[in-house]
């Protein structure tokens, strides 16, 4: 017997660029190559963040830019993977949701309009030798307002499928987006 | 942000203020429960991995997450270990 057609449409993958990094052949040790890279590269920010005000010289300096634009460099490409194989798990998925293609699609836009920001101000370092904050507060204010709606949608999911389930491992990630949305909150009125 | 540069240049130190002390205390614990509580939940998520990678290898990667964020949170969130101390 072969294959349901529902199963047969999540194996195929429409091939979109002829690169061995191409989605369509993305599958799940790519993809944790990819999160890997995210992770460190997320780690290694965080921790330039909090010692930041230790190095003001050396984050000025040309290394500190330089690993600024590798850092922009490194999340605008791996973001760019991700999106698209969302974007293809979707398509196979059985569910259809159209709030979730939605979000999908708020979140392209509001992630490449981040990057774009983000490349203004790289380029105003480059060119002047200084920076507006304005780029900061309004990337800053993107940010938090995705992180608040798109965590805000995760908690009411989490309580929608508690309410069914009665699963505590559930309530307990509800719970938790509902407290980083409080979070997300306090730091774009911080 | 009202009191913060408008522009930053190569020779000026980025400082930015912290916020009020409420909204800060809030902002932390709200940030520390969240945390702590998806931890345990994903620590639940991924209990039956237990069996494969052996309670050795499970708990220390899992417990390597939570010692991390317990020695940069009291370090670099709360205040403790800031330039003007050092």
């Amino acid at each position: 017997m072969g294959p349901k057609s529902s199963e047969r449409i999540t194996n195929i993958m429409p091939t979109m660029f002829p690169s061995a990094l191409s989605v369509s052949r993305f599958d799940g040790k790519k993809l944790l190559v990819i999160m890997i890279i995210i992770a460190v590269t997320l780690t290694v920010e965080s921790q330039l963040s909090m010692v930041a005000d230790f190095i003001p010289e050396q984050l000025a300096s040309t290394t500190g830019i330089v690993a600024f634009i590798g850092i922009w460099v490194i999340f605008t490409v791996t973001q760019y993977y991700i999106l698209a194989y969302i974007k293809q798990n979707n398509k196979s998925s059985k569910a259809r949701t159209p709030l979730l293609n939605l979000m999908h699609r708020i979140v392209t836009v509001v992630q490449y309009l981040l990057v774009g920001i983000i490349a203004l101000n790289i380029l105003q370092i480059l060119l002047t030798q200084q920076y507006n904050t304005v780029f900061l507060y309004i990337t800053m204010s993107i940010s938090y307002g995705l992180w608040i709606i798109t965590l805000g949608l995760l908690a009411k999911a989490f309580f929608s499928w508690y309410k069914s389930k009665k699963n505590l491992m559930v309530l307990i990630f509800a719970i938790s987006m509902i407290a980083y949305v409080i979070n997300g909150f306090f730091g774009l009125y911080g | 942000m009202g009191k913060r540069n408008l522009v930053i240049t190569s020779a000026d130190v980025a400082v930015f203020p912290e916020s009020p002390s409420t909204i800060l205390t809030v902002y932390q614990t709200a940030s520390a429960i969240a945390y702590v509580l998806t931890w345990i939940a994903t620590v639940m998520l991924l209990r039956p991995y237990i069996e494969k990678l052996g309670k050795i290898k499970f708990w220390t990667i899992m417990g390597a997450t939570m010692v991390y964020y317990l020695i940069t949170f009291p370090l670099f969130t709360l205040g403790y270990f800031t330039p003007s101390e050092i």
